[in-house]
């Protein structure tokens, strides 16, 4: 054989052949809780996913997390590029696809199978207060100024309900469910807005609150940035979708995952737009 | 007891010895111990150092942990502060995120001047991931100090119990050990220095070791002291056997002391008898008187020879038998001996045969009397023993070198041999082969014995074979010294040529031997000398302060003032006495003599009993000239020409040539052979004076022809035979007649004559020496 002619075989034959490099890719969140909780409550899904990943793409995967320090450094890791996919909020995900429309959703999780779950406007026991509408005069604690719950939905319900902000004796943030229901248990406030899973603990724990209403939300959605691969994006939205690993899924305290499309987010975004409205306007007495 | 030479090497004390081994065991074993308590400390505390670090990094993990995973750079830089402010060896300390980015570094002031610096990192890992790096920098001089401390204290307490055991262990050494070998040294020391002393004690604590060795040495102790106990037996023995040995030797002196004396007394008489049977000779005495006197002179010689023989063995018993050290030719001395003897060969007809190896050297150095004197012996013995056949004397040398050689001189004869009981102590004193109560031979049989002791005396020795009814044969071999022949010459020239001392000549003879005065007066008168005669050496002294003599003829030993002595004051005289001529008479013939006596101002010696020729020699020799000189180194060798004969009687015009020609002589031995050569000249005399009396003839009868051809005839066997002033006249007479010059051809023819008897006579002298 010609060698030239060899050499251009071999050569070819190499570059047909693909190059097997390790696939490495970074999981971003926010720091809801401490970083090392969520490392803790991430890391046994992330591994799982690996698993998962290198055998279905054929290709050694290794998945990092990013926590980020705030909601905002969350939202920008992933509409940047910084991070490949992210578990955030409702909110956090209306503000990020609202800065990168190319965000792509790759499912969102499953809370006892359904997608949505539950806010509570809680009050204190013994509270005169049986309706929202007689908040006005009162003093209110909400969560964290970026939380789906502990602001949007909760002020959006307000709103509806005709109670703005100006109608409020007081307001302030606490930042975590478990302040705003410890906090109108103790006295310190006259109602607050939380998730249902913390209003259930805290009741358990004793802390004197009663449910005044409560509003649905939807489970907090998982989304690759614009940039990821389809293959790699297919790949992982079909081991997310049918993902079953209890042990990781316990960790999440989740169930698994389920489709998600954007409307499925159109209520948090509807809120999140008419936010505004819960401060500039004025409510009748 | 014999004591080892001590060691040049300074040897140290144990105990020093072995403070020094543990001392430097002690230095060694602090080295190591500090290297390995350097290490197992260094690994001890850099283990806590690190435990620490650990520590430290797992508190800053936990409380950074939440800070990497977010990079929360200002809580971090908050942490790292804290971190280094409560640890005060940290000097720096740098976060990293899992991409190796630094996140926050905080170091403390002036640390990089700081070399002794340990690093450790560590990873930040949470539920399996990575998340970042800690690096702590340690700063360990403080951990070093608290190395070095340790170890400085390891070693100080490792060394003060290593001092300890070591001082310990010298003083127990010391007390188990150095001081009993001490205790034993010294017991061995005092033993040495024969000192009584205790046995040692066995002490409880000994060591096995020394225990045997105080066995030992007690064991030593008991020996030596037997040893000691033998050796003052042995002394008190070999005591007793030095006083029985000095007691012995002291009479061995006594009697050969006696021996020697009596010997010299008894040659002093002897002398006179000898001298008067030879006066009594010279007499008118008929054919039985004659014979008498020849036997009673024939006795004393003989008892003369025994008496030689008995001082020869009484000197050499007394080891005052010294030897002469001259020139000599050795071939002459060969042949007269034999010569000597062959009138006794041939009185029994034996054959008397001298063999000559050719690689002889004829010059030699040595005793050449002491020499003639074993030969003799030897061939007198071989002739006494030998009913009929031959002796045979054969001379050969082996070279030893240069300078020297051995001369191996056999004697062989055809005789009655010896018997074999009687060979083993031939050379003993007094043994005899013929010692039947008849003897057949005379002798002392003290013979051979002084022949061995002069073979001995001359680094030789004699032997002998010998089968009985066959022969026997002895060959002694003396080491002689090789001498040339102009060093012989003068010997030679001494003892060949004669003269007689001049009329007149005054002689002064101090002897106080009556009889000797006697002898000696009547021959040197009868030489027609003048002599006068003292008792002693004073009267001699005085004498020749007095009197004009020429000579002096001076006994040794003389009652007053011995001849010692006198000489010695006759030299501290003025005037020409101080210089006469002295010749001692003694009959102290030892060798050794006659430098006493030329350190007493003597000339020459003559032994005594006297002989006549060799006295008159001797007094014309040094009374030729007025003034004598002294002679430089050897007084007995003759430096004169004697070849001159009485100068009174000879004719004034008579040609100054020597009666007999040495040089001639000698070439005639050469030519021929010394063997012959007496046989020669006899045979030339015997001719040459029927010549003469031809010319005494032709004289009468007034013929001039018969005188002119006689004379030449004369004249030319005169020159080939050594008459050199016989020839010379001879030949003038024979010219004279050839010039028809008659008158004074007669005149001389007469002269011829009388020139003509003293040649012979001269020439039969010398024949009769041999060659």
């Amino acid at each position: 054989m010609n060698p030239f002619i060899a050499t251009t075989l071999i050569l070819t034959c190499f570059a047909i052949t693909p190059v097997q490099a390790d696939i490495d890719l970074k999981f971003g969140v926010y720091t809801s809780d401490k970083p090392t909780t969520m490392v803790r409550m991430f890391r046994p899904i992330l591994n799982a996913l690996e698993t998962r990943l290198t055998d279905k793409l054929g290709e050694p995967t290794h998945i990092s997390l990013q926590v980020a320090r705030s909601y905002e450094q969350g939202v920008d890791f992933l509409v940047n590029g910084k991070v490949d996919f992210a578990r955030m909020g409702p909110a956090s995900y209306v503000t990020s696809k609202a800065r990168n429309p190319d965000l792509q959703l790759l499912a969102m999780e499953s809370k006892k199978g359904k997608k949505v779950f539950y806010g509570i406007i809680c009050v204190q026991e013994q509270s005169p207060i049986q309706e929202i509408s007689q908040l006005k005069g009162h003093s209110f604690a909400f969560g964290n100024e970026r939380s789906t719950i502990g602001r949007y939905l909760s002020q959006y319900l307000l709103t509806k309900k005709g109670v703005y902000a100006n109608d409020l004796a007081s307001y302030k943030y606490l930042h975590r469910h478990d302040r705003v229901g410890t906090a109108v248990g103790a006295g310190q406030f006259d109602a607050g807005a939380l998730k249902e899973s913390t209003f259930k603990k805290l009741k358990a724990k004793g802390v004197k609150i009663r449910e005044l209403a409560r509003f649905p939300n939807v489970t907090k959605p998982w989304i690759a940035r614009s940039e990821m691969s389809k293959k790699v994006f297919t790949a992982l939205k079909e081991i997310l979708l049918d993902f079953t690993d209890s042990a990781a899924l316990k960790t999440l305290k989740k169930q698994g995952f389920l489709p998600a499309q954007d409307d499925d987010y159109a209520i948090i975004r509807e809120s999140m737009q008419n936010n505004g409205d819960f401060f500039l306007k004025a409510g009748s007495n | 007891m014999s004591h080892q030479p001590p060691s040049i090497h300074i040897r140290w004390p144990l105990w020093l010895q072995l403070a020094l081994a543990l001392f430097t065991v002690l230095v060694l074993v602090n080295l190591i111990t500090a290297s390995l308590a350097r290490n197992v400390v260094s690994n001890f505390v850099f283990k806590q150092v690190e435990e620490q670090s650990r520590g430290s990094f797992a508190l800053l993990a936990a409380t950074a942990i939440d800070a990497v995973i977010t990079e929360d750079i200002p809580l971090l830089e908050t942490i790292a502060a804290q971190s280094l402010a409560q640890a005060p060896n940290m000097v720096g300390l740098t976060i990293e995120n899992e991409k190796g980015n630094l996140l926050v570094q905080s170091l403390r002031p002036h640390s990089e001047a700081n070399n002794d610096i340990r690093n450790y990192s560590y990873t930040i890992k949470f539920e399996g991931e990575r998340f970042g790096t800690i690096n702590i920098h340690w700063d360990i001089e403080p951990v070093q100090q608290e190395i070095n401390r340790h170890v400085a204290e390891v070693q100080i307490f490792i060394s003060a119990m290593l001092i300890l055991l070591t001082g310990l262990t010298v003083i127990l050494i010391h007390w188990l050990t150095v001081r009993p070998i001490r205790r034993i040294t010294s017991h061995l020391t005092a033993l040495s220095e024969n000192k009584q002393l205790p046995l040692l004690k066995k002490t409880l604590y000994a060591s096995r070791e020394l225990e045997l060795l105080a066995t030992s040495a007690n064991d030593l102790a008991g020996m030596m002291q037997q040893r000691d106990q033998r050796e003052r037996e042995l002394l008190q023995t070999r005591e007793q056997l030095q006083v029985a040995h000095d007691e012995a030797l002291s009479a061995n002196r006594a009697k050969s002391g006696f021996l020697a004396t009596m010997s010299h007394e008894i040659r002093t008489p002897m002398n006179a008898v000898l001298g008067i049977l030879g006066l009594l000779r010279d007499t008118s005495l008929d054919n039985n008187q004659l014979e008498l006197v020849r036997t009673g002179r024939d006795s004393g010689e003989l008892l003369l020879t025994i008496i030689n023989d008995i001082l020869d063995f009484s000197k050499m018993e007394a080891d005052k038998l010294e030897l002469e050290h001259t020139s000599f030719d050795l071939h002459r001395l060969l042949a007269n001996s034999t010569e000597l003897l062959k009138p006794q060969a041939d009185q029994k007809s034996l054959a008397l045969i001298l063999f000559l190896n050719p690689n002889l050297p004829r010059y030699t150095k040595g005793d050449p009397d002491r020499l003639r004197q074993i030969l003799i012996n030897l061939i007198n013995n071989a002739i006494k023993f030998t009913p009929s056949g031959k002796v045979t004397i054969k001379a050969s040398a082996s070279t030893v070198n240069n300078e020297n050689f051995i001369l191996h001189c056999s004697v062989q004869d055809t005789g009655i041999g010896i018997a074999k009981h009687l060979q083993t102590s031939l050379f003993e004193e007094f043994t005899m082969v013929d010692q039947s109560h008849s003897r057949n031979h005379q002798g002392t049989g003290l013979g051979l014995a002084i022949c061995k002791r002069l073979a001995t005396l001359m680094h030789g020795k004699i032997d002998f074979s010998s089968k009985p009814g066959i022969g026997s044969t002895f060959v002694f071999t003396p080491l002689l010294e090789m001498a040339n022949e102009s060093e012989c010459e003068n010997e030679q020239e001494s003892q060949e040529y004669q003269q007689l001392p001049a009329a007149n000549t005054r002689i002064l003879l101090a002897e106080d031997n009556p009889a000797n005065q006697l002898v000696i007066k009547s021959i040197l008168e009868y030489a027609g000398l003048q002599v006068d005669i003292v008792a002693n050496g004073r009267e001699a002294v005085d004498a020749v302060r007095s009197i004009p003599y020429d000579i002096v003829l001076m006994d040794i030993s003389m009652p007053e003032m011995d001849g010692m002595i006198a000489t010695r004051k006759i030299r501290q005289l003025s005037g020409q006495a101080s210089k006469l001529p002295i010749v001692a008479l003694t009959a102290h013939a030892l060798s050794g003599d006659k430098k006493h006596f030329i350190e007493a101002g003597m000339n020459d010696y003559l032994s005594k009993p006297i002989d006549r020729n060799a006295m008159l020699y001797c007094i014309s020799r040094w009374t030729k000239s007025s003034n004598p000189q002294m002679p430089q180194s050897d007084p007995v060798t003759p430096q004169a020409d004697t070849s001159s004969a009485d100068t009174n009687d000879k004719p004034d015009d008579l040609p100054d040539e020597p009666f007999v020609d040495e040089a001639v002589l000698k070439q005639l031995a050469r030519d021929t052979s010394p063997e012959i050569v007496p046989e020669l000249l006899l045979f030339y005399i015997e001719d040459a004076r029927k010549r003469v009396e031809k010319i005494q003839n032709a004289i009468t009868e007034h013929d001039a022809k018969t005188l002119e051809f006689e004379s030449h005839t004369l004249g030319s066997s005169a020159a080939a035979h050594g008459n050199a002033k016989l020839h010379t006249l001879a030949r003038r007479v024979e010219h004279l007649c050839q010039q028809s010059n008659h008158e004074l051809a007669f005149a001389d023819a007469d002269l011829l004559s009388l020139i003509a008897d003293d040649s012979f006579r001269l020439l039969t002298q010398r024949a009769e020496k041999g060659f």
